[in-house]
């Protein structure tokens, strides 16, 4: 009976594998030079050599849209992480401060002259790290590893950041900087080119670290006082665990600037799913986020002509009937959850 | 002696307990007894490092039960703690097979023994048909009892339970203090548990540990009789009367109103 599985697992992961293909083929096609299926398969077999086509879908779209399951992959897989972590379906991977922080890591390098892409790509990606380090050391110099504690330390560690990057933004000449930083911190994936697909390097780190390590992920769930006198020591883990997850974030949010909701909405789908955070549901978190992502992304260049939408104005409108799905189902729930 | 605290002192920022002594031998089922606040889980968790230990030492099979880390102590001592964390979504296989991994390697997940041995003592709790439901889902006692199969499935020779019965029905409460003279008696191993009825403790333990104020009081066996027993007890319990019926301890507390 213990092996009884629910055909569920498989036909989740299969459903989200399968609109993951699609949505990846569809966002290999469209764009402001449409390819067909068909040219796209002679340029992977390596027909039509050094045409236009190959070197749009080489350096463009082929980056944007393994960048967008990347991102996507990466912050579902966080947000599935964070939740468990911290025993709080409200968790995400905000709230280790690391999108303020790499925000503010951005905007300083946009305002202070370099402001090529790698040099914004980095700098994000530094600073993100860094408020990662400042609420570790913080939680490690209150003495308590307790949720409560991480959850302060991001609030402050976010809030100065939130604070460095308004008095970047007044410092900003509001022509060029200010709208670079604006559109920053809103999201977007219009200027991915293959140079940047270096992010995809952290993410693989996370995201086998944390596959590895999900029975410790799950076991954290039982409290601190379990988790040590069943073998685990809390504090480390959490912070191995929220580590590899925020090094993911960071690494796609240096690229992708800040993209709201996934990290906190691809758990929540694949756990309405699944009913369940054993087995295959970390895996499953990826995939949505994955999908998620995706569709943004696509939504994000239709508009055509050139202009393109941020991510998050679709992420969230992704977000907003899961959240409401969610309300309407813990209706009456009391204190119970 | 598989478990050994000599003078300890526990706490957090200051300490709770003091200079507590004890010992817990093979094959016995020890009850740790005392009114409310004075010092029972503390101490429970000083014995396997969840507390602050200001001063004195514990071993446990020899070693230094503080300088070992929580995998090596967690193959030595099990702990079942008042309230264990919860997350819906977890089912209670998964919750009870957990009590495996520090017996397994870092990376690899639990094995068919481990299984084995996981679905044997949810059968033997009467969990087994929980099996697959979510955690979350079931009653406050029905978890109690997925939580005892959890620290029953580590397989240490100590065990630290604190308030196993508390929200088990009478049949389940007799049939955990089944399984703890089945662990002590044909396993040889040793249980300590916090207990807060008087007439269960004597019913079913070999030793009584009396706490209050943070400070261990004294022991007391079962058979002294009632006199001695209600002596020992009206420390914690003033005005207990304790009478043996069909060669059982029993007590009761008559007068509470007087009390201040």
């Amino acid at each position: 009976m213990n092996k009884s599985r629910s055909p569920r697992t498989p036909l989740c992961c299969l459903g989200a594998g399968l609109l993951l293909i699609t949505l990846g083929a569809v966002s290999l096609c469209v764009g402001s030079y449409p390819l067909s299926l068909g040219q796209i398969g002679a340029l992977l077999t390596g027909g039509m050599g050094d045409t236009i086509q190959a070197r749009v879908f080489f350096t463009l779209r082929l980056p944007r849209t393994l960048m967008a399951a990347v991102t996507g992959l990466a912050l579902g897989l966080a947000g599935g992480v964070y939740q468990t972590v911290f025993r709080n379906p409200l968790a995400s991977p905000d709230l280790t401060g690391v999108a303020g922080g790499a925000s503010l890591g951005a905007a300083a390098v946009i305002v202070w002259g370099a402001g090529g892409a790698v040099e914004i790509m980095a700098g994000a990606f530094g600073a993100g790290l860094l408020s990662l380090a400042l609420v570790l050391g913080l939680v490690r110099a209150c003495r308590t590893d307790r949720t409560a504690t991480y959850v302060l330390a991001g609030i402050l560690v976010s809030a100065l950041a939130e604070a460095g990057l308004m008095l970047l933004k007044t410092l900003a000449d509001p022509e060029r900087e200010l709208a670079a930083i604006e559109y920053w911190t809103m999201g977007s994936l219009s200027a991915m080119t293959s140079g940047k697909l270096a992010a995809v390097l952290p993410v693989a780190v996370g995201a086998a670290g944390i596959l590895l390590f999900r029975r410790q992920a799950a076991l954290l769930t039982l409290g601190d006082e379990s988790a040590r006198a069943t073998g685990l020591e809390p504090g480390r883990w959490r912070a191995l665990l929220l580590g590899l997850a925020t090094l993911m974030v960071a690494a796609v949010v240096s690229v992708t600037g800040v993209v709201a909701f996934v990290g906190l909405i691809a758990p929540h789908i694949a756990f309405g799913l699944l009913r369940r955070r054993g087995g295959a549901f970390l895996p499953l978190c990826g995939l949505v986020g994955a999908d998620l992502l995706l569709a943004a992304d696509l939504l994000a260049r239709t508009p055509g002509s050139g202009a393109e939408l941020p991510l998050s104005i679709f992420t969230v409108l992704f977000a907003a009937p899961v959240l409401c799905m969610l309300m309407l189902r813990r209706r009456g729930d009391g204190d119970a959850a | 002696m598989l478990l050994e605290a000599t003078n300890l002192c526990v706490g957090y920022r200051t300490p709770v307990v003091q200079g507590a002594s004890l010992g817990l031998e093979p094959g016995r089922v020890v009850g740790l007894l005392g009114p409310n606040g004075c010092g029972k889980s503390t101490l429970l968790r000083g014995l396997c490092g969840g507390a602050r230990v200001f001063s004195g030492r514990v071993t446990v099979v020899g070693r230094d039960a503080l300088a070992l880390s929580a995998r090596q102590r967690a193959r030595y001592i099990a702990l079942l703690p008042q309230r264990v964390g919860l997350l819906p979504g977890l089912t209670a296989g998964e919750v009870i097979l957990m009590g495996r991994y520090a017996r397994g390697g870092l990376f690899s997940g639990p094995t068919p023994a481990d299984r084995a041995l996981a679905l044997d003592t949810a059968r033997f709790f009467g969990v087994e048909g929980l099996w697959n439901k979510d955690c979350a889902a079931l009653s406050e006692g029905q978890r109690q009892l997925v939580h005892l199969c959890r620290v029953a499935v580590q397989q240490t020779p100590v065990l630290l339970l604190d308030e196993p019965n508390s929200a088990l029905d009478f049949g389940n409460t007799h049939r955990l203090f089944g399984a703890l003279r089945r662990w002590a008696g044909t396993q040889n191993r040793a249980v300590l548990a916090v207990l807060h009825d008087p007439t269960l403790a004597l019913a079913h333990c070999d030793l009584l540990l009396l706490m209050q104020g943070g400070k261990l009081l004294g022991t007391l066996r079962p058979e002294d009789g009632p006199e001695t027993a209600a002596r020992a007890l009206g420390q914690l319990y003033p005005g207990i009367r304790v009478r043996r019926a069909a060669g059982q301890l029993f007590c009761t507390l008559d007068d509470y109103e007087k009390e201040p």
